[in-house]
């Protein structure tokens, strides 16, 4: 009968699968709901986000393979975890306060993708198209049109994948600016969902074959459609 | 002195799971010293990608067999024989209600004569390496061309396939020449995809040399297709392991 010859095989090409997340820590993300929804919105931010971290860590590819930028955007934009592999990454703490400078938000993790990419062809390491997630519960409060414009070029670019979320009363017509799919509205209950969904799509895109078509999980157990 | 092949070819779990066929194919010729080899792989999104393969591996042996004698001094006898069997395969594998890019595949392959040297062939990902063994870094290598990302390549069946088919001169003195598919490259080629990855090329070689190609060929397959291999990558997977050695192993 046939017997591997080695049985410990060492892997020297983990493909990398980018995923940044730009998302809104303003003060009105730290405010009481009063339409219904259950506390504040960066209470379930944060449980989502470590829901993220459960799912990605549960799949023994997508650990390896699905790398995270975050990017807080709350009185300042800034970098609040550079890039890192799921299988070592800690969902940082959010906490809400200030304005909400989304575009430099996007703006720095547009950067962050380029450069990591430069990165990942110096040390020869294949890697997916880029995602980058924008969300926010509002819209933004500096200079956005050219940030978003860009952001929409690099998707048509083909260079990033952009999925823009708006949280309960979020303006959608300003988030749907950054994508050339538009702004999908979030409820502020269903960041977990959510979360669950980003972690399966990025790992089922992680271990795609080339040329194939990746088919994602559907958006509508987190998405709301207005009757 | 003689060519000993060992070669394996596996289902991916991607494909098993969902009922699929193995999309990869391969072909190798000997006739005395020269070696004629090719692996296709179909692309996973091409609905008849195994056929593709398929006739594309046999399209390009049958075209080169003929110039097995002059395999480094006429190059372009060998590039119009390769383009040839391209174009055939193009032109005749449409059949109602399919298009072309159904039957997708990359394509990899290589004409070599150790005491005069010969050529890789290549169009898409995969890769090939010719090496004088233990020097695993190779002679000669010829990498995998992708687009930007990971899950974009090159495929014969692309109006643009002239261009992206590469040419890669290998000198003589190999007496390794390995060829293979996208799904085994993270454990047999090195970092930077420079050469054959040493903690897998010396023991495979070491233990091929003891056995008979029936049987290495075998437990070959079963090393790119162990719990190892397929926690690595779920793709289908190929293997050619050509030697060029004194003594064939019993």
């Amino acid at each position: 009968m046939a017997q591997p010859i080695i049985m410990n095989l060492q892997n020297n090409r983990v493909e990398r699968t980018p995923c940044a997340l730009v998302l809104d820590m303003s003060g009105s993300m730290g405010e009481v709901a009063t339409d219904g929804g259950d506390g504040r919105a960066i209470d379930s931010l944060n449980a989502g986000l470590q829901t993220f971290d459960g799912e990605l860590k549960a799949d023994s590819e997508a650990r390896r393979r699905v790398q995270v930028l975050l990017v807080g955007v709350g009185g300042e934009a800034r970098v609040l975890q550079e890039w890192i592999d799921a299988s070592e990454f800690t969902p940082p703490k959010l906490t809400a306060g200030g304005a909400t400078p989304l575009g430099q938000g996007v703006r720095i993790a547009l950067e962050r993708i380029e450069t990591q990419k430069v990165q990942y062809r110096a040390n020869g390491i294949a890697y997916k198209r880029p995602w980058l997630i924008i969300m926010s519960d509002g819209a933004p409060t500096d200079d956005w049109q050219t940030v978003a414009q860009q952001c929409r070029q690099a998707e048509t670019d083909k260079k990033v994948t952009v999925f823009s979320v708006g949280v309960g009363g979020a303006a959608l017509d300003t988030l749907a600016q950054f994508s050339t799919r538009g702004a999908q509205p979030l409820d502020r209950t269903r960041f977990g969902e959510f979360f669950v969904w980003l972690s399966a799509s990025t790992a089922t895109v992680s271990k795609s074959a080339e040329g194939q078509q990746v088919a994602l999980p559907p958006i509508d157990n987190w998405a709301t459609v207005t009757a | 002195m003689t060519w000993t092949i060992y070669s394996a070819r596996v289902t991916g779990a991607a494909h098993t799971e969902e009922d699929f066929p193995c999309q990869d194919a391969f072909a190798v010729d000997t006739a005395g010293d020269v070696l004629v080899a090719v692996v296709a792989d179909g692309a996973g999104s091409a609905r008849h990608s195994d056929e593709g393969s398929r006739a594309l591996s046999d399209a390009v042996i049958v075209a080169l067999r003929p110039l097995a004698q002059n395999v480094s001094t006429d190059k372009p006898a060998l590039e119009a024989a390769v383009s040839g069997a391209i174009e055939t395969v193009r032109a005749q594998i449409l059949r109602p209600e399919t298009v072309l890019r159904d039957f997708a595949a990359t394509l990899v392959g290589c004409i070599y004569q150790p005491s005069r040297g010969g050529f890789f062939f290549h169009l898409g990902d995969g890769a090939a390496v010719a090496a004088r063994v233990p020097d695993w870094a190779g002679l000669a290598v010829s990498p995998p061309a992708n687009g930007e990302f990971a899950n974009e390549t090159f495929f014969y069946t692309m109006d643009d396939w002239r261009t992206n088919l590469r040419w890669t001169a290998i000198p003589p003195g190999a007496d390794l020449v390995a060829l293979m598919t996208d799904g085994p490259m993270p454990f047999v080629m090195s970092l930077g995809q420079e050469g054959l990855f040493p903690d897998f090329a010396a023991p495979i070689d070491a233990y091929l040399s003891q056995v008979a190609p029936e049987a290495g060929s075998a437990d070959l397959a079963a090393t790119i297709d162990s719990e190892s291999a397929r926690e690595i990558s779920s793709d289908d997977k190929t293997l050619i392991w050509a030697r060029w050695r004194a003594t064939p192993a019993a």
